[in-house]
């Protein structure tokens, strides 16, 4: 058996090809120029890799937002900052303003820049409003009438779908006023809530110099009541009390 | 590191035996070649010196059973077209041998223990030896592949 045996299997044999490949593939990894490939490949790697994670750190870095801008009025637009004054995110709150930020790439453009483009963009002067995440972050000196906010009230202006800056108007005519709170707000613009700020304001003033207010306003009243009757309703109002 | 002449001379000296093997454990022509160059690969960077030339070759049936089962565990090679078994058999020129095909056919740990033992001609106590099995295990694959390769080859398998 064992001769029916070698005579069939030595017809199973490697072939020449096969042999001299194997040679070649031996010879190719195992001879010193390939070892001296692979160190520097590794040398390579290693640099790559360093590179990457060098690389991705300072992108990391950057795309971190240090402060945030809130700009209303005509618009509701709110953006984020990054450390070399990069816009990193820029979102609209009504519909004319995702219009408008939508037809132009804001990204990674100075945000004096985008400031000025939307300024330009629209007819009343927008009212700027910023909070800080970095104690770092400075807003440049050359914006004048800026407002700042408190960080930690960031999310909650969100929360109500509302630019920052006009939570943060929302919040003052709460204070103002019993008859308002954040809810209220939510249907009215930017400038509705200044006005509304400026009439509680005029209002308190009333409040606070009775004396002056109810002298000079019940004269007004008086002489008003007495020239025109139709206009004693409107004088009450804005005499007040 | 073994020098590319004594390669070449290794390569003359067991290349049939390790296609033998590869063969008879692997069911197509390129997995044969990468087994082949793989092990001649292994053998050429072995660091430690050889006893001897039996423990040489005992070495290297080892090292090409051990790469064939890596390669037949591969996720890659889980499922082979049939064609490519029909390929391989058809490319090799045995003759048409009833007996070739017939070991084929057998589990792998016979037809191992099979070729070892009639075509190599280690006992069943080397054969365990290299194949790292106990030797009772051994000689029932033996026994149990004759029986087989009985029923197949009838009158013609003669022990």
């Amino acid at each position: 058996m064992n001769e029916k045996f070698k005579s069939d299997f030595d017809q199973i044999k490697a072939s020449p090809e096969l042999k001299n490949q194997t040679l070649n593939q031996i010879y190719r990894q195992t001879s010193p120029r390939r070892r001296r490939s692979y160190f520097s490949k590794a040398v390579l790697s290693s640099l790559a890799i360093f590179l990457a994670v060098f690389l991705s750190f300072n992108y990391f870095n950057k795309a971190q937002a240090v402060m945030a801008l809130s700009l209303d009025g005509d618009l509701a637009v709110e953006m984020e900052v990054d450390s070399d004054n990069g816009v990193i995110k820029i979102s609209g709150y009504d519909d004319s303003s995702e219009e408008l930020i939508n037809a132009q790439d804001y990204l990674s453009a100075n945000y004096l820049d985008v400031i000025s483009s939307l300024q330009g963009k629209v007819v009343n002067p927008l009212a700027i409003t910023v909070v800080y995440f970095n104690d770092n972050a400075k807003i440049d000196s050359s914006l004048t009438g800026v407002t700042f906010f408190e960080q930690f009230n960031y999310q909650e202006a969100h929360r109500y779908n509302m630019t920052f800056g006009k939570y943060q108007a929302c919040m003052r005519l709460a204070q103002l006023s019993d008859e308002f709170d954040i809810e209220d707000c939510i249907g009215l613009s930017y400038n509705q809530v200044q006005m509304q700020i400026k009439n509680q304001e005029q209002h308190q003033n009333g409040n606070d110099n009775p004396n002056v207010n109810s002298d000079s306003g019940d004269g007004n009243s008086n002489q008003n009541a007495q020239g025109n009757g139709t206009n004693s309703g409107s004088n009450k109002n804005s005499n007040g009390h | 590191m073994i020098s590319e002449d004594v390669c070449r001379m290794k390569i003359d000296q067991y290349g049939d035996m390790i296609r033998k093997i590869c063969f008879l454990n692997l069911k197509n022509e390129a997995d044969c070649q990468d087994v082949f160059q793989n092990v001649f690969l292994k053998f050429a960077t072995h660091e430690s010196p050889f006893e001897s030339l039996e423990h040489e070759k005992a070495w290297l049936i080892r090292v090409t059973i051990n790469e064939c089962k890596n390669t037949f565990k591969s996720i890659f090679k889980k499922t082979v077209d049939i064609d490519q078994i029909r390929h391989i058999q058809s490319e090799e020129n045995f003759g048409n041998s009833d007996l070739i095909t017939a070991v084929l056919s057998l589990p792998r740990n016979y037809k191992l223990a099979i070729y070892l033992h009639y075509y190599e001609g280690y006992t069943a106590d080397q054969i365990g030896k290299i194949l790292n099995r106990k030797v009772n295990s051994i000689y029932s694959d033996l026994k149990r592949g004759r029986e087989l390769l009985k029923k197949q080859l009838g009158d013609d398998f003669n022990e």
